[in-house]
């Protein structure tokens, strides 16, 4: 006999409500952990997806996502002739304003040398670029494979399609050619080329530089060599793959890790209090039942597993509900969440925790109850 | 034959203030086993005390108190000791019945085996064959709050009875019962006698006196009177 579940099947529908409750504040967790991880995955897809052993970017920055980089198109040639490196590759990535199907956004343009295929780009759909004129954008952009993006005066044909390849604010990557890439670094409306003529203070960019070089190494060989090598340089800075990821973990994104973790502490703090009051007034209910166990002689434990029983029945239903709610509702999100198998554990395990927490206000209730109270 | 309850010559003080009052004073009782005894006294005389001492639920200052041969007073036990004395020895029936509202006959029955870790058919069936005994046979699966004020007290008398108990202490069993259903469950405690179980009941109620071996009177927390023989 569950005395546990016989009691809530008494007051099903504010079990329900409660489990509920539980639910939306349990939602509001993996929401907010799937956003976070979200926006880490987002961050770091590029990185992932680019997989290179070594970035040399501008001398003294730690560049080019964490803070902006500048390197010489030649860089490319000195670092693909650095003994142990299997190839090198030109790396250029700028913030630009597309037009398409007559919506302008922002999107990163990313620069695709002639020798680089982008056959590492997570292609969903279409074709890698062959020419310049061309275009591989991400699929969140909204144009549909043929259809035109206009980027610095430049009308490009899509001829491909990836999949989430966006920025952490959520807007879309788009590929270009290098040459491409160029005129649209280098592209001054008329007006603007005019002041700056005028005024002597401003040179239109060519847009010839990139942000960094990535190097691949050969097999077998060790990266410390190689990077020890560039690192002779005085022009440049060289990262390892997993410096540019912690780069862009704990650098970038450490204030919005720490605001999200406050926030998951403050609904974990609401829940608690939620449990609380709840297991602590279902336990004042069953006063008379508790006093009534207790003078026909029941152990401890038979009235702490009532209580523990129900307030685990309502860490499962809150987290399943929370789950469904969450499922629910994030595709409704403007960005991407990600709740995988570790965010769903830390969330399930702060509900059930928080849940016992709150269970102490009741088993303390119920350890005050006198037997006597049951012949009153 | 050997007395399921003994309180010999106790006391209990209760201090209000700076106001000493004495509820009990010396107070002996012994019930014997398949004896049926009442205790009556006018409000205040100490019943209450008397049966929360017998029933463990509270300690003398002074004198004796043994249920079913474990001398609980002046021995000093742990609360889980005397919990187990309550869940193996002794059986409570109430004023108001004090059902569990959320359990239905039979597991309210069924509860005083659970509690004392029975394996769940066998209290299962003991519960249905003391609810079928007592005239419930119908209402097995009836929530508390379906059940007429006798049945109630008739699920109370079976719950009572349900682990076997040496001793049964009543506490104004039939107040809230019409003299018919009040004697009715008195005749079901008289019952129980007859497999030896104790039965003390407080009771103000004078029209099934009849049904008792004895009735103890109590004033002023002494027993003033209680060898008379009344039906038996």
């Amino acid at each position: 006999m569950n005395l546990a579940i016989r009691d809530i099947g008494r007051s099903a529908v504010r079990f329900l409500l409660t489990a509920f409750g539980i639910g939306l504040l349990t939602s509001g967790s993996l929401v907010m952990q799937g956003i976070y991880r979200g926006i880490v995955t987002d961050a770091t897809k590029l990185v992932r997806t680019v997989d290179a052993d070594i970035w040399v970017v501008e001398a003294a920055t730690t560049g080019p996502f964490a803070e902006t980089s500048r390197v010489p198109r030649s860089l490319v040639d000195r670092v693909a002739a650095v003994p142990g490196v299997r190839a090198a590759r030109a790396f250029a990535l700028a913030s630009e304003t597309v037009t398409a199907d007559g919506r302008r956004q922002t999107a990163s343009l990313l620069s695709l040398d002639l020798t680089d295929d982008g056959g590492w780009l997570p292609l969903m759909s279409g074709r890698l670029l062959r020419s310049a004129g061309e275009i591989v954008v991400d699929a969140s952009l909204g144009v549909a494979i043929g259809g035109a993006v206009t980027v610095g005066g430049e009308t490009l044909t899509v001829v491909g399609l990836m999949e989430g390849m966006v920025e952490p604010s959520g807007d879309p990557m788009v590929a270009v050619a290098a040459a491409d890439f160029r005129r649209v670094q280098g592209y001054r409306p008329p007006e603007a080329v005019e002041l700056a003529r005028a005024s002597s203070d401003v040179t239109p960019g060519d847009g010839a530089a990139l942000s960094a070089v990535t190097a691949s190494l050969q097999p077998g060989r060790s990266s410390f060599a190689v990077l020890d090598r560039i690192r002779t340089w005085p022009d440049v800075a060289a990262l390892t793959r997993d410096d540019q990821l912690g780069l862009v973990i704990n650098g970038r994104l450490e204030r919005l890790r720490k605001q999200i973790l406050l926030f998951t502490g403050l609904l974990s703090v609401i829940t608690a209090a939620v449990v609380t009051v709840t297991i602590y007034a279902m336990t004042v209910e069953k006063q008379h039942t508790i006093a009534l166990l207790k003078l026909m002689g029941a152990r401890d434990r038979v009235v702490l597993r009532l209580i523990l029983d129900q307030t685990g029945l309502l860490a499962v239903s809150g987290i399943a509900l929370g789950f469904w709610i969450e499922a629910t509702v994030a595709p409704l999100f403007p960005r991407r969440i990600v709740v995988d198998s570790g965010a769903a554990l830390q969330v399930s395990a702060i509900v059930v925790v928080t849940c016992l927490i709150g269970s102490i206000a009741g088993i303390w209730r119920a350890s005050r109850i006198d037997a006597r109270e049951a012949l009153s | 034959m050997t007395a399921v309850l003994d309180i010999d010559r106790v006391s209990r003080v209760f201090h209000n203030g700076g106001e000493r009052i004495a509820v009990l004073d010396g107070a002996s009782l012994a019930v014997d086993a398949g004896e049926m005894v009442a205790l009556k006294g006018p409000s205040g005389s100490g019943k209450s005390t008397l049966l929360l001492i017998a029933g463990a639920l509270d300690r003398p200052d002074d004198g004796a108190v043994t249920v079913a041969g474990t001398r609980i007073f002046p021995d000093r036990h742990a609360e889980p000791a005397l919990r187990a004395l309550r869940r193996r020895a002794i059986g409570f029936v109430f004023q108001k019945a004090n059902l569990v509202p959320f359990l239905t006959a039979a597991e309210n029955v069924e509860l005083a085996r659970f509690i004392d870790a029975a394996p769940r058919g066998e209290a299962k069936a003991r519960a249905r064959d003391l609810l079928a005994t007592l005239g419930l046979g119908e209402r097995f699966d009836s929530l508390p709050s379906r059940l007429s004020g006798g049945e109630q007290q008739r699920v109370a008398v079976a719950r009572a009875l349900a682990n076997q108990p040496a001793l049964i202490l009543a506490d104004e069993p039939t107040a809230a019962l019409d003299g018919a259903r009040g004697r009715q469950v008195l005749e079901l405690l008289k019952g129980a006698t007859k497999s030896g179980v104790g039965v003390l009941v407080v009771t103000h109620d004078d029209r099934a006196l009849d049904l008792f071996d004895r009735v103890v009177s109590i004033a002023d927390g002494k027993i003033v009177a209680g060898t008379e023989r009344y039906g038996g």
